[in-house]
């Protein structure tokens, strides 16, 4: 019990009351609904909450008129709400309007009153008459002589399914089954209306303020006298046990078995009232198309919301849907739903900016402490907050940091320039040099931890302070909170990592399995089973046991990445603080998805939806949550404070009834416009099955729809199509699946969804749908195919092996041709070889024949001069005869290639076939400004092959390097020759290019004849080299380098040595 | 005029060409023919020794391995030669004459050219030479008067040329008109002209700025 303070008596007065509590509701709106909120500058500093959350729908958000004058909602889930311009239906998230344009069944789109009867028919009452909907079928409710029904005052229904239905022209029907049936007409005020109602002995009851009475078989019998009340005060409905209340004037009763069993005297008139509604706590709503809605409670309590209460005057209806929202319909205000409120939040200041409140501590009085950022330090208890300004801190600092509450009754404050102050029966004094104390921990041992931002550690009990700095093994920098495990250790989150200190020992640090430091961890705490729990600025939860550490993240289900905060409530769950959110999961929950016992954790997530405010949750403070001693959970948060009560909570438990609710599909054309197909639920029935979709569909959408009217926008999807996913697809909140392209197949579609509060419907809902093959997509088509192709496949090997007895007669014929004509080819390729060499041979031929020119030229001169230089000319005449011997060498050279000879095996030099090619290639590399290399190592052993045809392969190949490097810059065309005995007793020669590389798609195909790539190639060179070096026993291939350019290879064998060699020879005769 | 005999024997005959054969046969040719030759078997090679104001011609094989003839000229070009070009090649290449003809090349032959034209050329060539040699003289021998002026005579000239009154090169100087007067009878004097159309034409050919 604090004892030390004293309340300042004259702020809690004004803080309580009705008025207040009436603005709240307006404050609500304008945080919820996004409203601003008029002539509320000043509002009081203090601010209680009302019980529930206000959201409004009006034209801009897809209504048709701001009105709703009845609502129902049908047994699948759609809400239905009546308009002057259309019936609605909604679906959590769109509202689809039925008018007579849509529904040619619908009379009017005036909607004057709906009913859903117990076989879920849906009775529409509009200014022109009355329908009935059952399925989707429409039926108009005619009078018995044909004429249409006049517009619906009341339904009411008994518990066999009979309805009374009351007019606005005094006229009463009664339909049993099919069509109605006319009452007469009760003994009331003729030409004015009746309400209608039922009791729970199944007796019609009308209400005029002339009459009011009950039929009996068949005649009406008064009740009660005629009223002194206008039929405007008057009111009728169901009571949720059976009986009937009854509203007349300010005197509300309940009547059951003939008596009447409940009656309040109102404080006040609700006004002309339209209708009555019991709610599931036994409220009753009042909706006044004057005076708004007002709400009798059982005890007889009395509440009212007006317009200037954010609500409307002009109340029409009140509806209690499934999951216990409140549907308040109203006549120009539009649609308003009332949401149970979860979170209580204390703003702290009149604006709207709201106070940063860093810390929060619960004292034993079931008051909370705040430390506010900038306002100094709040008091707060349900009712409302006082400030207590902390005597000693009034003239220095209102920014506080940290606020402690210790179980022996004193109160820790620290600010920043202030340092740690301390408040006891004794007084007040300030403990310990620390500024700007960030996080305060008591122990089990009744000692208080103290961490500043400049990273001093400090630890106070009733005699002494005892700091902590590196010689206890802490870091340097600040600690940002503590916790205590259960046996006794201290741990300290710091901003480089997480330390421990087990009994008086030094702090050692906790690190993760793999050895790193835990950074970034934003709040502690200790589960009292040997784990502590780490909150993660980006991480998740990680929960530390027995020296290993496990991590709960968006994979495990925690929704959250970022944690600030946790709290036990108590009752085995922990709130745990994100952002603006906040999750409650069950510890052994938590726990055992830690083990890996289960997959996912289950929770809920509370956002601004429950009645917490567009705010964050404070983080890197200590306490920063709180739990009062009378369970209500505290939370300091980036504006005010916020509170709940665990035990109060009740959660939603209906799961949602799902339906797809249209599917569209585009021709392949026309993609890029809209859906060139649609099919559409209609409203209540199934889609008309089967669904069948044309050969080539795409941009398959399916939509779907969750029917969870609480908080829609946290609704949750998971779809599957069978025949394509192996596995739910996490939606999170779309309503719809997309699919571009589905092959032909028969497929399922599959969507389940969670409400607000995580329960699943895990049935969900599903659709079969086919898209047809294209006629080449059949089996009946492929098997067609495949039939001919095995037919015709046959017949070929019928004839191949008819055949090939004729051909192995002629095949000893052939292979002579065939070795012709391979001589023939390689001779037609190195003529078209040598052509491309036309150039080069002239440069080749040019020089001797040019230097003999000018040789010539030069001996007739000298030889004309007195005395002739004889030994010049002797010269000259040398070097002509070399430079005709050099042209000779040349024209043989070209002859040798050009000529076409039979095969001579021969051991070659490598090296100088090499030379001898590069030779007639180089003249031609200058040209193409090719760099030319040729690296051959001198100790390469002899090949045994034929000199001209290997000649011929390196040239092929030399030239289709440098072809290949034709559109590459100059500098860059390089072009290698290198060779390398292998393992295998052959030789490996390879030509590597800087060219743009073989498209891999024809690097298997480049030795095909007549394959080529270059557009002015006969695709014979790479051919005719495949042919000899095969016929070289050799391999031949191409690959493309990592460094760019290909790489041409052949492999020709090694000669045998010398006396192997003979032996060879000896063999070959 | 004597087409087969050198007209500039004083003058270098630079031939560079990688077939040591075919350039020994043309050094012999030229050098027969009177010229002064000096051979080198590479682009790179004569490029090392190539020094501003180099008189005389090159005669280049276009193919050459390495730096090629086109490239050499490039290079000369680049480094401020302007030696004259002449390109021996194999075989015509049309594509290849008409860029090298374009960028300044003297002429452009076949190695197997009668023996007249390629001394014509050669000639020719080296009568460009002379040529932008001489014109190289004549500027140089018109700006040579201008050198004797003083700092403040040439400011006077340049105001002259303008056309501008003694009185405005006198206010713009902010000099007295007298002292200006004096300038102009200095400048007439040391470049030994007589009026002011004449010494404006003087100015012009010499490109004074």
């Amino acid at each position: 019990m604090c004892v030390f303070y004293s309340r300042p008596a004259a702020l809690a007065p004004a803080t309580a009351g009705k008025p207040m509590r009436l603005c709240f509701v307006a404050l609500t709106i304008a945080l919820l609904a996004g409203l601003v909120p008029l002539g509320r500058a000043d509002l009081p500093s203090c601010l209680t909450n009302s019980e529930y959350l206000l959201r409004g729908w009006g034209t801009v958000d897809g209504l048709p008129e701001d009105s709703a004058t009845a609502i129902v909602q049908s047994q699948d889930g759609y809400l239905w709400f009546g308009t002057f311009k259309g019936l609605v239906r909604y679906n959590g998230d769109q509202f689809t309007v039925l008018n007579p344009d849509n529904t040619p069944e619908l009379p009017s789109a005036g909607i004057v009153n709906l009913h859903l009867d117990k076989r879920d028919r849906l009775w529409v009452s509009t200014y022109q008459g009355l329908v009935l909907r059952e399925g989707p079928q429409w039926r108009p409710l005619r009078q018995p002589d044909g004429s249409p029904l006049g517009m619906v005052r009341t339904f009411s229904e008994r518990a066999n399914g009979d309805v009374l239905v009351t007019t606005f022209d005094g006229k009463v029907y009664e339909s049993s089954g099919a069509d109605l049936a006319e009452l007469p007409s009760p003994p009331g005020a003729q030409g004015q209306g009746y309400l209608g109602g039922v009791d729970d002995e199944g007796h019609w009851w009308v209400l005029q303020h002339q009459f009011v009475g009950r039929w009996e078989t068949n005649r009406w019998v008064r009740m009660l006298p005629p009223l002194d009340v206008p039929d405007e005060a008057l009111g009728c409905a169901p009571a949720r046990d059976g009986g009937l209340w009854l509203l007349l004037g300010k005197d509300l009763r309940k009547v059951r078995r003939g008596a009447v069993v409940a009656r309040v005297a109102l404080p006040e008139s609700p006004g002309s009232v339209w209708s009555l509604c019991e709610d599931s706590q036994g409220n009753v709503w009042i909706a006044s198309f004057n005076q708004g809605f007002s709400r009798i409670a059982p005890g007889g309590d009395m509440r009212r919301w007006r317009i200037a209460d954010g609500l409307s005057d002009q109340g029409r209806c009140v509806f209690e849907d499934r999951e216990r929202n409140l549907w308040l319909g109203t006549s120009g205000d539009g649609l308003l739903r009332l949401t149970h409120r979860r979170f209580q939040h204390f703003q702290l200041t009149s604006t709207s900016k709201g106070v940063l409140v860093h810390s929060v501590s619960a004292d034993g009085t079931g008051g909370v402490w705040a430390a506010t950022f900038g306002k100094g330090l709040f008091h707060l208890n349900e009712a409302g907050e006082t400030t207590l300004p902390p005597p000693a801190l009034s003239n220095s600092s209102t920014y506080l940091q940290s606020v402690l509450a210790d179980r022996a009754g004193r109160l820790y404050v620290s600010g920043m320039g202030v340092g740690l102050w301390v408040y006891d029966q004794t007084g007040t004094r300030r403990v310990g040099q620390q500024q700007n104390v960030v996080a305060l921990f008591q122990d089990s041992k009744e000692q208080v931890w103290s961490s500043s931002a400049g990273g001093r550690v400090t630890r106070l009990d009733a005699s002494r302070i005892q700091e902590f700095g590196s010689s206890n093994g802490l870091p340097k920098d600040a600690g940002t909170c503590f916790a205590e495990d259960s046996s006794g250790a201290i741990w300290i989150a710091c901003d480089s990592g997480v330390f421990r200190r087990s009994g008086e020992g030094p702090f050692t640090e906790v690190r993760d399995p793999a050895g790193a430091a835990l950074r970034g961890v934003l709040c502690l705490k200790a589960d009292g089973e040997g784990a502590v729990w780490l909150g993660s600025s980006d991480r998740g939860l990680l929960r530390c046991k027995d020296g290993a550490v496990a991590v709960l993240d968006a994979d495990e289900g925690l929704p959250v990445s970022s944690v600030g905060g946790m709290v036990e409530d108590g009752l085995g769950f922990w709130w745990i603080t994100s952002g603006p959110r906040v999750v409650r999961a069950r510890l052994q929950d938590l726990q055992a998805v830690a083990d890996r016992r289960k997959p996912r954790v289950d929770c809920q997530v509370f956002d601004v939806s429950d009645g917490l405010p567009r705010a964050e949750f404070t983080a890197g403070r200590q306490p920063t949550n709180t739990r009062g001693n009378d369970g209500h959970l505290w939370f300091a948060m980036t504006k005010g404070v916020a509170m709940v009560d665990p035990a109060a909570l009740v959660l939603n438990d209906q799961p949602p009834p799902v339906y797809v609710e249209e599917i569209s599909f585009s021709r392949p054309t026309s993609l890029a416009s809209k859906p060139s197909w649609k099919l559409t639920r209609s409203c209540g029935a199934p889609l008309p099955g089967p669904v069948v979709l044309p050969p080539g569909s795409r941009g398959i959408e399916i939509r779907y729809a969750a029917l969870s009217l609480t908080a829609s926008e946290k609704v949750q999807f998971q779809v599957k199509l069978e025949g394509a996913d192996a596995a739910w697809q996490d939606m999170e909140k779309r309503r719809s699946a997309f699919y571009y392209e589905l092959p032909p197949a028969r497929y399922v579609f599959r969507v389940r969804a969670a409400n607000n509060d995580g329960v699943w419907n895990k049935a969900g809902t599903s659709l079969a749908f086919t898209v047809l093959p294209f006629f080449w997509q059949t089996w009946w088509f492929r098997i067609g195919t495949a039939l001919l192709l095995t037919a015709l496949g046959g017949a070929l090997v019928w004839s191949w092996s008819h055949q090939r007895v004729v051909r192995a007669l002629e095949r000893e014929c052939l292979a002579v041709e065939m070795q012709q004509l391979r001589n023939k080819l390689a001779h037609s390729s190195r003529v078209s070889t040598m052509g491309q060499f036309a150039s080069a041979l002239a440069h080749e031929l040019g020089q001797p024949l040019g230097a003999i020119l000018r040789n010539t030229e030069a001996a007739e001169l000298l030889i004309e001069r007195e005395p002739p230089d004889l030994a010049e000319i002797r010269a000259i005449l040398t070097d002509i005869r070399l430079d005709d011997q050099r042209a000779a060498g040349v024209i043989q050279g070209m002859r040798g290639l050009l000529k076409r000879r039979e095969v001579e095996w021969a051991p070659l030099s490598l090296a100088d076939l090499v030379a001898d090619v590069a030779a007639v290639t180089r003249p031609d590399a200058l040209e193409r400004k090719v760099h030319l290399t040729i690296d051959v190592p001198a100790d390469i052993p002899p090949v045994y092959g034929d000199r001209v045809q290997l000649q011929q392969v390196l040239l092929n190949l030399l030239v289709n390097g440098m072809d290949a490097m034709s559109q590459q810059p100059p500098p860059t065309r390089r072009l290698a020759v290198q060779a390398r005995k292998t393992q295998a007793q052959t030789v490996e020669v390879a030509v590597r290019d800087s060219g743009p590389g073989v498209p891999p798609q024809s690097l298997a195909r480049v030795f095909e004849p007549f394959y080529s790539t270059k557009p002015q190639g006969m695709g014979i060179g790479l051919a005719v080299s495949k042919t000899i070096i095969e016929a070289h026993k050799g391999r031949i291939w191409a690959e493309n380098q990592a460094e760019g350019g290909a790489s041409f290879c052949f492999t020709v064998p090694l000669a045998p040595s010398p006396r192997a060699g003979e032996e060879a020879e000896t063999g070959k005769r | 005029m004597h087409t087969d005999t050198a007209q500039f024997p004083e003058r270098t005959v630079y031939i560079v060409d990688d077939d040591i054969s075919f350039l020994r046969s043309l050094s012999r040719l030229l050098r027969a023919s009177g010229f002064h030759v000096v051979a080198h078997t590479s682009a790179t090679e004569f490029l090392s020794m190539v020094e501003p104001g180099m008189r005389g011609c090159l005669v280049t094989d276009l193919m050459m391995p390495g730096m090629d003839g086109m490239a050499l000229q490039a290079a000369l070009q680049k480094a401020g030669s302007t030696l004259p070009m002449l390109f021996l090649t194999g075989h015509g290449d049309i594509p290849t004459t008409v860029q090298a003809m374009r960028r300044g090349a003297e002429d452009f032959l076949t190695k197997h050219a009668p023996k007249a034209e390629l001394i014509a050329a050669v000639n020719r060539a080296l009568a460009r030479d002379e040529q932008a040699q001489a014109e190289r003289e004549h500027q140089e021998s018109l700006r040579r008067p201008f050198a004797l002026l003083t700092e403040r005579e040439r400011e006077v000239l340049r105001q002259v040329v303008q056309g501008k009154l003694n009185k405005q090169i006198a206010a713009d100087l902010g000099i007295h008109e007298r002292t200006v007067k004096l300038h102009r009878t200095s400048i007439t004097t040391k470049l030994q002209v007589h009026s002011v159309a004449e010494l404006t034409r003087m100015v012009q050919e010499a490109g004074f700025q």
